[in-house]
């Protein structure tokens, strides 16, 4: 298992939180533009960055749902690029679904003013839970891709995911995943394991239909 | 009458012996075969009977010619002595009153009588006499066919037989004739056309032998009008001549062919027998070859056995290699997976170090602005800190260079190219061992399929010896087709040798007379022949076949050689001569009676017919008992030699009925 880096994982929930974000409808005091509501939201999100299996899953049912090619075609280049194995961040069960203690990659964020972790405040709609965007990181996460063209793959994966939570909330997110007889299988505290031959047995079974389409 | 003379050599006890030395058999057994082919001694002729023309008799319709209407004729008054039918011209009847008498005779229709003639006689009568005694034959064709034969005995009339068809009017004819005659029918025989069958014997009865009384227009034969090869004309000559044993010599020759063409269609027969079962020896025995090799090829069971034995030792040497080459197989699929395992892993860790060698250049890049922990903004001291001594703003840990991860990234491409390497070996391995193990499992199959079809060949029990049952059924078969086939051969006969010592004992017999008597009648006929004017003739020898050779202006030629005109000579010659020597000899039999048609007709010159005429004159004054009827155009020598009283005559264009 590779070495854990607070940086990747920053870079991981910069992107996240930048293309599942919300524009607010004017900067608020602090200058925020955009808010990602919901932490077990960013826990959902991060499940499926973190693995391709489960999402190229989700994508098939898409695909099965509203016909759109596109799904089934980008559940193919998953496969293709091997990303089950290559891209996969195993993630553990917790009460709640995927977990992982964030707090050191939000960190770094933070000290770079790139996001607000707000508190509680009466009388405002933001909730303890959500992270406020601030215009820096919107525009780093466009300047990263000029410089590093090696982690455009986090804003192409970030936008695959947003898309297929299209605003649904964390609790409809977790539900969508606990769907998935592995994930919900898995004893709290272990390694919610791998659908990867799974997923790709199906690809294979929906390639035909692919022709007929 | 002179036949002791000729009987004293004939003993029919001396020929029975002569025969059964000859054949080396025993007279009975000599009996048995002449009896069986009624072969009879003849070593005397009976006496001959005669016979005499007392009145010709027929009536009718003619139709479809100049002088139509009906007719009657009738002649009456006739006796010994020479008698003719003359006309002016031809075609005015005197050849059909020969033929109304030849077939009243015969009771058959000769076949020179015309169509129209025979369709205009619808009555016709014959009145004659056979030793003195009166008979009277009549037909009645006016309505069907009537008719019958009569005889006057003292004051009595006396019905022979009544015929109502030509059929039976020709029988009964014959019958009543040849008994007369004491003639036997003459059996000859008919050689048939395919040499696998037997051929037939012909009888020729009196229709032929009556040809003795008749003396027409064709000249082809010596005697009568059928060719020699019938052995017609040889009997004719006996009855003109009377030579003893010549029925006996008949009967005997044609027995003889008969059995000769009997044996020897069945040694044709007995051949295709042994043919054929030479051909069937032949089958069964490719059948018991077929038999055998099939035994050969058919292995005993416990030959089968120790084959399934075999195999099965053989199979479960496939089954331990497919087991180990299973567990080779299975142990290459753990270590591909193993390996693309870790070959993913290690993409992973480079993918993860190349990510977070980025994200760690994005960040650095990024002066912190505040704490994390409480908001606090970092200090201008702090940063200038940083620059100055390498240390973070916010928590004072030295900040490292980023040179090492060059080397961790080419460690770990190192690691993936060696992962990779161990995926394609394991890959390689693993195919190798899928391929030896798919082999093995044909080969284990195939194995178990040779078992299962020996098991049911162990199965079929008793097959080896079905097949010893039926090669020993064959054999059998064999022997029994194959039993005396050398033995099958014509059959040891006596009859053959029995029937040729006959045939040469009386042949010799018959010779040892006829040869005087042919001397005599050779004589005779060149005697008449120069009378009736063949030129040139100086010599004349018939024999015994009727073989007639001539000597003739110094070359030798035969009857068959010389002109028509000729041959009409030789052949009333021929008749003359015949009944001369039978009648001085004493051994003569015919019946008296001859009559000549148109003796004119062939290119005889007038002075030649003349003779002729005048020989059968002379003849029929010599021996009393001739009647010669001549039907001839009238001329002088004719009118010289018939007195009027014995002619019927026409006149320019008339007929005689």
């Amino acid at each position: 298992m590779s070495e854990r880096s607070p940086q990747r994982d920053a870079l991981r929930l910069l992107y996240i939180l930048v293309e599942g974000s919300t524009p607010l409808p004017e900067p608020d005091d602090s200058g925020a533009v955009a808010i990602f509501r919901g932490e077990s939201r960013l826990f959902a999100f991060d499940f499926w960055v973190r693995n391709p299996d489960y999402l190229a899953d989700e994508l098939l049912d898409m695909f099965e749902k509203d016909g759109d090619i596109s799904h089934l075609e980008t559940a193919k280049l998953i496969f293709a690029a091997d990303e089950p194995e290559i891209r996969r961040y195993p993630m553990l069960r917790y009460r709640f679904g995927a977990y992982e203690r964030i707090d050191n990659a939000l960190s770094i964020l933070r000290s770079r003013n790139l996001i607000l972790i707000p508190v509680k405040r009466a009388g405002t709609k933001v909730l303890e839970t959500d992270f406020l965007i601030m215009p820096e990181a919107i525009s780093l996460a466009d300047d990263i891709v000029k410089q590093f063209p090696i982690l455009a793959w986090y804003r192409t994966r970030t936008k695959v995911v947003a898309a297929l939570a299209a605003g649904r909330g964390g609790a409809a997110l977790k539900k969508q995943q606990h769907d998935q007889i592995e994930y919900h299988a898995a004893s709290l505290g272990s390694t919610i394991p791998s659908i990867t031959d799974r997923v790709k047995e199906r690809l294979n079974g929906l390639t035909p239909r692919d022709h007929h389409v | 009458m002179s036949e002791a003379s000729i009987s004293s050599q004939a003993s029919p006890d001396d020929w029975l012996l002569n025969i059964a030395s000859a054949a080396k058999v025993g007279p009975a057994r000599v009996s048995e075969v002449l009896s069986a082919w009624r072969i009879q001694p003849s070593p005397v002729i009976p006496s001959p009977r005669r016979l005499l023309l007392k009145q010709i008799e027929f009536s009718g319709v003619k139709k479809l010619v100049p002088n139509e209407g009906p007719f009657h004729f009738s002649w009456e008054g006739l006796d010994r002595g020479l008698w003719g039918m003359l006309t002016q011209r031809n075609l005015k009847g005197k050849s059909s009153i020969i033929e109304i008498v030849e077939w009243l005779l015969r009771g058959k229709r000769s076949s020179n009588l015309q169509e129209d003639v025979w369709s205009w006689v619808s009555k016709a009568r014959l009145r004659f006499q056979l030793d003195q005694i009166e008979h009277w034959v009549e037909v009645n064709r006016e309505s069907g066919f009537q008719g019958q034969l009569r005889r006057a005995t003292g004051k009595y009339e006396n019905v022979l037989a009544r015929f109502s068809s030509e059929v039976e009017f020709e029988n009964s004819m014959a019958d009543f004739f040849m008994r007369q005659f004491s003639l036997e029918p003459v059996s000859n025989w008919q050689r048939a056309r395919n040499e696998d069958q037997i051929g037939s014997p012909v009888l020729h009865g009196w229709a032929a032998l009556s040809g003795v009384m008749f003396i027409g227009t064709d000249y082809s034969s010596l005697l009568g009008d059928l060719p020699s090869q019938s052995g017609v004309p040889i009997r004719l000559m006996q009855m003109y001549l009377g030579l003893p044993w010549i029925p006996t010599l008949t009967a005997a020759k044609a027995a003889m062919t008969s059995v000769e063409a009997r044996e020897k269609v069945m040694a044709i027969k007995l051949g295709e027998i042994t043919a054929s079962r030479k051909s069937r020896i032949e089958r069964l025995k490719t059948e018991m070859a077929g038999k055998q090799a099939e035994l050969e090829s058919t292995p005993s069971d416990e030959d089968i056995r120790k084959q399934i034995g075999e195999e099965l030792a053989e199979l479960s040497r496939l089954r331990a290699r497919e087991s180990s080459t299973e567990e080779k197989w299975r142990r290459a699929t753990v270590e591909v997976k193993d390996a693309t395992a870790a070959h993913a892993e290690d993409r992973h860790e480079l993918q993860a170090f190349k990510d977070a060698q980025a994200a760690s250049a994005v960040f650095r890049t990024l002066d912190p602005s505040c704490c994390p922990r409480c908001d606090a903004a970092i200090g201008n001291e702090r940063k200038r800190r940083e620059e100055r001594e390498h240390s973070c703003s916010v928590c004072n840990s030295p900040i490292g260079s980023n040179s090492d991860g060059e080397d961790r990234r080419v460690e770990l491409e190192a690691l993936i190219e060696g992962s990779g390497d161990a995926v394609s070996k394991s890959q390689s391995y693993l195919a190798a061992a899928a391929e030896e193990l798919a082999t093995l499992r044909a080969q284990a199959q195939q194995k178990e399929m040779a078992v299962q079809t020996l098991n049911v060949r162990l199965a079929a029990f008793g097959l080896r010896a079905r097949i010893e049952t039926d090669i020993a059924v064959l054999k059998g078969r064999i022997a029994e087709a194959g039993h005396g086939i050398n033995a099958v051969d014509a059959p040891e006969t006596d009859e053959l040798k029995i029937l040729k010592a006959i045939v040469e004992e009386t042949d010799s017999r018959m010779k040892a007379v006829q040869v005087g008597i042919l001397q005599k009648v050779s004589e005779s006929i060149l005697a008449y022949a120069q009378r009736f004017g063949i030129p040139n003739l100086t010599a004349v020898s018939l024999k015994g076949n009727l073989n007639l050779s001539l000597e003739k202006g110094g070359t030798s030629t035969s009857y068959s050689k010389v002109t028509e005109g000729e041959k009409l000579r030789l052949k009333v010659a021929t008749a003359l001569a015949m009944i001369h020597v039978g009648e001085s000899q004493g051994v003569g039999r015919h019946p008296g009676l001859l009559m000549l048609d148109s003796p004119g007709s062939e290119e005889l010159a007038p002075e030649d017919l003349n003779h002729l005429i005048s020989g059968l004159e002379s003849i029929s004054k010599e021996f009393a008992h001739l009647q010669v009827f001549v039907a001839a155009r009238t001329t002088p020598a004719i009118i010289n030699h018939i007195p009027a009283d014995h002619r019927r005559e026409a006149k320019g264009e008339d007929t005689l009925w």
